[in-house]
């Protein structure tokens, strides 16, 4: 952003949703405490999970959540965007498909038989895609849900006209900086820390469980060394396939990889973990 | 530093630690219950006292009140990319409350934190903007110095983690370019070193000439040079014994003073002489030591008279080698290695803003040269592939770290190996990179000496 927001009249803000479960628009209601303080830097014009008060467009600001799934979604995410000066995606849906976009790899219309009872009623889109992918964006925050540290942060230098300050290092780093031991090393268990966008604070490892990526891909990846030297010491091809595509099965860095790894019949389930000295 | 002769000795003294010849370093024998005394009388003194303790699967320093916290009866097994926590199975080895090798910690997490705040400029009155930062004399403001830290006492300590300490501190506290934090939690640092009693297939101090063995009054440690050369880093060292089959003595700790600090301490200790049975049992377990370290760092390709060659250059020689995209094709780049690493010292700053946008604290945290926004450079990183930085990485820590700090940045621990995730061995790429290849030998330049 090139000039700050005014700030006599505050920045009017609009919260919308497409296709997602709300996870992203709640994380702005836990903030709690620092609410109040938001509150006093932007106005909520249109925030529906906050009011029913839902002032009509322009807006300084959209904050949009959830992917693009039917064609009327195609239609409100344009006309939005005409009405906002600035808009940020917020979610793993809004920036990458989110978990819907598994059905991009899979026959559509199949889904809608197997799922509804009468599905000539279901309008929706063979692709579930990201918001970047039909307007432009000016901020994508990343995250499943969206930290709410990060989401201060944007939502605020959105306000104060500069650019916002979230990591492109990878979870390891967090993880290490917070001082957690190491699961791979320690607990033998699979971890996509290594490729995956920190931001989260490197929650998973430190409950004992390996990273599943929900915040995508870090800046560079080394996909096929995490399978590799990591990943498949764990589990078969299939398995580390399915865990690539758990939260950014639309992303390019872990689409091809799950799809090499599928295609690729080399090594097969292991039950014990290969000595790796 | 000395304090003056007719001053008596103080656990107070303040500042760093040696002071040379004896009585200190004459080595005492006590019963494992004194240790117990130690950390009682450390605590008394405000010492927050920090040992290996059990968590997270692994073993950690962590604070402990009471020896029943150290990890009696447990070991480790070490590996490329494996740690696994053992029981020590028979007696009299799971008597030992130190019978392990290094976790993943190391005592940067304590002098050099991984988050810290800084001092840094406070809004002030309409007359007065005050930027000065807490290493400046000028600053009158109180909130500029840095914030008092609890004094620390790290119990269990090995002789490669000392020679670490000593890199940081050359890094971090060579005048000019003092880290006041840092020299802040140095200077009340309490070191209580532990003789290594068995190693890890991924520990190599031995070729890195920091260990096994604790340097001693009998035994200077590696030398450093330059104004803080300090080769005894330690206050009290322990080396644990317990009995073979014909001993006469029961489990017990060696314990010898390194400090003025620490020999007052010590002195509070009940404590024996020790038997020669003892001293020589304290020989041997060194030596079987000695003989489990495997693993070597490779030296330079031999001069023309069969002396082993210099590392710096033939790494230096080698930046255009083939075996460089070898590991980058398996390197992560997830920075495990600098995150556990004990000298690596790299971090980054954020000025944070609250959500008023009326004041502003400082942040540091560790950051890496594996990131590749750490080299972002006039619009776009300057490393944008592992392979630069993997490469940067290894030639800083074993050869450019000559000239910047006249000695080697590796200690030889071998954390790097043991906790990168996909098993990358620094000393088999090192031997790997010592292999003649179709690349031609680059010229290097001479040594820089600073000092």
């Amino acid at each position: 952003m090139e000039e700050p927001m005014k700030n006599s009249c505050k920045p009017s803000v609009a919260v919308v949703k497409f296709a997602s479960c709300d996870g992203c628009q709640l994380t702005l209601l836990n903030c709690e405490e620092e609410l109040l303080a938001l509150a006093d830097r932007i106005e909520f014009a249109h925030f529906a999970e906050a009011s029913s008060d839902l002032r009509p467009g322009p807006y300084d600001l959209a904050i949009v959540e959830g992917s693009i799934s039917t064609p009327k979604d195609l239609h409100r995410i344009v006309e939005l965007r005409a009405q906002s000066k600035k808009l940020i995606t917020i979610g793993a849906c809004a920036t990458a498909g989110g978990v819907q976009a598994l059905r991009n790899f899979a026959d559509h219309e199949e889904f809608k038989k197997a799922v509804y009872a009468s599905p000539e009623m279901i309008e929706s889109l063979a692709e579930s895609s990201p918001i970047a992918q039909h307007v432009q964006v000016d901020f994508e925050l990343r995250g499943c849900p969206v930290d709410k540290h990060q989401l201060i942060e944007v939502v605020l230098a959105m306000a104060s006209g500069r650019r916002p300050k979230t990591s492109t290092e990878c979870v390891c780093q967090p993880c290490k900086r917070r001082g957690t031991v190491c699961v791979v090393v320690a607990q033998k268990k699979a971890c996509l820390g290594p490729v995956t966008q920190a931001g989260c604070g490197a929650i998973c490892p430190a409950y004992d469980r390996g990273c599943y990526a929900c915040f995508g891909p870090a800046s560079q990846t080394n996909m096929q060394a995490l399978s590799e030297g990591l990943l498949l010491n764990q589990m078969s091809n299939t398995q580390a396939s399915m865990y690539l595509q758990s939260f950014h099965p639309a992303s390019p860095e872990f689409q091809s990889e799950s799809r090499r790894l599928e295609e690729s019949p080399r090594r097969l389930w292991q039950l014990q973990p290969p000595s790796r000295s | 530093m000395t304090a003056p002769p007719s001053k008596p000795p103080s656990i107070d003294s303040p500042g760093m630690l040696h002071d040379a010849g004896p009585p200190y370093g004459t080595p005492r024998w006590i019963a494992p219950s004194q240790l117990q005394s130690l950390i009682d009388i450390l605590r008394i003194e405000n010492y927050r006292v920090l040992a290996p303790t059990l968590d997270q699967h692994a073993i950690v320093y962590d604070e402990i009140t009471s020896i029943g916290q150290l990890p009696k009866g447990y070991s480790d097994s070490q590996a490329p990319a494996v740690y696994q926590l053992t029981q020590t199975p028979s007696a009299p080895e799971n008597q030992k409350l130190f019978h392990f090798n290094l976790g993943p910690h190391s005592p940067k997490q304590f002098l050099f934190p991984p988050n810290s705040i800084l001092p840094g400029p406070q809004k002030a009155g309409p007359q007065k903007a005050d930027f000065n930062d807490a290493d400046s004399n000028q600053s009158s403001d109180s909130s500029h110095e840095p914030q008092l830290v609890q004094p620390m006492a790290i119990l269990g300590l090995r002789a490669c983690e000392l020679a670490a300490i000593a890199i940081q501190d050359r890094v971090l506290m060579s005048p000019p370019f003092i880290d006041s934090q840092y020299a802040l939690r140095r200077k009340s640092l309490f070191v209580i070193a532990v003789q290594c009693t068995t190693a890890a297939s991924t520990c190599f101090c031995h070729s890195m000439n920091t260990g096994p063995e604790l340097p001693g009054p009998e035994l200077p440690g590696p030398e450093l040079p330059g104004p803080d050369a300090n080769p005894i880093t330690y206050d009290l060292a322990l080396t644990e014994l317990v009995p073979s089959n014909h001993s006469q003595f029961t489990h017990g700790f060696l314990i010898q003073a390194g400090s003025r600090r620490g020999q007052v301490i010590l002195d509070q200790l009940p404590s024996e002489e020790p038997t020669p049975e003892i001293l020589e049992a304290k020989k041997q377990t060194i030596e079987a030591v000695h003989k489990k370290i495997q693993r070597a760092m490779p030296s330079g390709p031999s001069n023309i008279d069969g002396q082993p060659g210099d590392l710096r250059d033939a790494l230096l020689a080698r930046l255009n080698h083939p075996h460089w995209q070898n590991v980058a094709d398996r390197c992560l780049s997830c920075a495990n290695c600098t995150m556990v690493c004990p000298t690596c010292f790299c971090s980054s700053v954020d000025e944070v803003s609250d959500l008023l946008n009326e004041s502003s604290i400082r942040q540091r945290h560790w950051d890496s040269c594996f990131n590749p926004d750490f080299s972002h450079t006039s619009g776009a990183p300057v490393r944008n592939t592992v392979r630069s930085r993997y490469r940067q990485w290894l030639t800083h820590k074993l050869a450019t770290w000559f000239d910047q700090f006249d000695s080697s940045g590796c200690v030889g621990c071998g954390r790097c190996i043991t906790w990168c995730p996909v098993g990358i061995d620094l000393t088999q790429e090192v031997a790997k990179l010592l292999e003649p290849s179709d690349a031609p030998l680059l010229n290097v330049p001479p040594r820089l000496h600073h000092r």
